[in-house]
């Protein structure tokens, strides 16, 4: 006797737009369900083929899904449990950037509850900067001219999802890399894999970095303080300072975590007490004047001429010196909110 | 930011940078003597200063007068 196989479920997550439901007038549109698939959603089924089948279709505004997030985030996983697909699809979302956020979480949601999901949008749309850690997201340009084959290739990293074999490496699947690293056998040493790797750079042809270059993120001058004689000023060093003998077994590099200090009281830094530990310059100078990688000594000078008005009581520091990108911007949001509880207004950041 | 490296500062997207004497004594020089080399310092972190006073659009570099 055969057997009758179920198609496999899919559950399709779009905006108010995509969705039918309207334009930007219907954009604070909460969570609706639509049976079946809608809009891109048909083309999907059709590419899909029977063995899959799009049971619903989640709908939501692009206001609704940033202002309410948190609502947004309780349906969809309401809806996810009752519906029980095997695969969310989400997008895809071009360049709308709401939209792209809206998709990244649902994706993200999913995933939580252990349903596998991708969406799809243009590599700079704010969606991939919040969620590419949490979803599958393949590039597609930004608008929606190239839509059956974006829908071919969401169709055929579904089937992947669903079928297997497992996905591997963002560059091998053309995925936007996640930022994760894993751990993976080669059948080539890493001496080989290098000098292979020099050899074609150096014939002019085509090869692929085992570790990525992450590009800084370009941030918006802050605004200037015209007058800082009332100004509450900070300190920050990345020179490896730490209290003579390292008390707190700070890392000559790559830390993980930074540290504080108090400077209250103190009018410049000593070498009997305060040295410079860092892998990455050489240290004797710095430690015989720490002044050098924390100006106290100078800055004390420009408060006690009324030049700021006070220097905050609290330095923060680390060892600069091979800290990742990623762990680097951590850091120094963490640093910059602390400095911003603390009723600083600006700081000076010393690095090596 | 003050650093010595103001060149990769700039290019990583720092947008005050205040150019540092050397990478093993950023805020001054110890050749020039105790006296002068305070001075320095303190030249270093006006331009700091004047740095944060300043409106930018960019990564911009702002250059203390060498030492005397």
């Amino acid at each position: 006797m055969a057997s009758i196989r179920q198609p496999k479920k899919i559950v399709h997550y779009l905006n108010q737009f995509f969705g039918g439901k309207g334009g930007e007038d219907q954009a604070n549109l909460d969570l609706s369900l639509v049976e079946g698939p809608v809009g891109p959603g048909r083309l999907l089924q059709t590419q899909m083929g029977p063995e899959y089948e799009v049971v619903a279709t989640l709908i939501c505004g692009d206001n609704y899904a940033i202002e309410h997030s948190s609502e947004l985030e309780h349906s969809l996983r309401t809806a996810l449990t009752d519906l029980k697909p095997d695969v969310l699809v989400a997008g895809p979302a071009f360049d709308a950037g709401r939209y792209g956020i809206a998709c990244g979480l649902a994706c993200k949601i999913a995933g939580e509850e252990g349903i596998p999901a991708v969406t799809a949008m243009e590599p700079d749309n704010p969606g991939v900067t919040k969620h590419a850690i949490d979803a599958y997201i393949l590039p597609t340009g930004a608008d929606a001219v190239n839509m059956p084959q974006i829908i071919a290739s969401i169709s055929d990293f579904t089937k992947r999802l669903v079928e297997g074999p497992d996905i591997g490496a963002a560059y091998d699947e053309g995925f936007i890399p996640r930022g994760i690293r894993r751990r993976a056998e080669s059948e080539h040493p890493t001496h080989k894999r290098a000098v292979s790797m020099l050899l074609d750079k150096l014939n002019g042809k085509e090869y692929q970095s085992e570790i990525p270059v992450i590009s800084p993120d370009r941030v918006s001058p802050a605004p200037p303080i015209e007058d800082l004689s009332e100004a509450l000023v900070g300190m920050i060093t990345t020179g490896g300072l730490v209290p003579k003998g390292n008390p707190e077994r700070q890392t000559s590099g790559n830390p993980d975590r930074y540290y504080k200090y108090s400077i209250e009281g103190l009018d410049e830094m000593v070498s009997d007490d305060w040295e410079a530990f860092h892998g990455g310059y050489f240290n004797i100078t710095t430690s015989e004047n720490p002044n050098y990688i924390l100006p106290l000594r100078a800055v004390r000078e420009l408060e006690r001429t009324g030049q700021i008005g006070a220097l905050s009581p609290t330095i923060f520091t680390m060892p600069g010196v091979g800290t990742p990108i990623d762990k680097a911007r951590r850091f120094g949001s963490e640093m910059a909110e602390e400095l911003i509880e603390s009723g600083v207004d600006a700081c000076i950041l010393v690095a090596t | 930011m003050i650093s010595a490296i103001h060149s990769l500062a700039l290019t990583t997207g720092a947008n005050r940078v205040v150019k540092g004497s050397r990478i093993e004594h950023v805020c001054g020089d110890p050749s020039l003597g105790e006296e002068r080399d305070h001075e320095y310092g303190v030249e270093i972190a006006q331009t700091a200063l004047n740095a944060i006073k300043t409106s930018v659009l960019e990564p911009t570099l702002f250059e203390p007068s060498p030492p005397n």
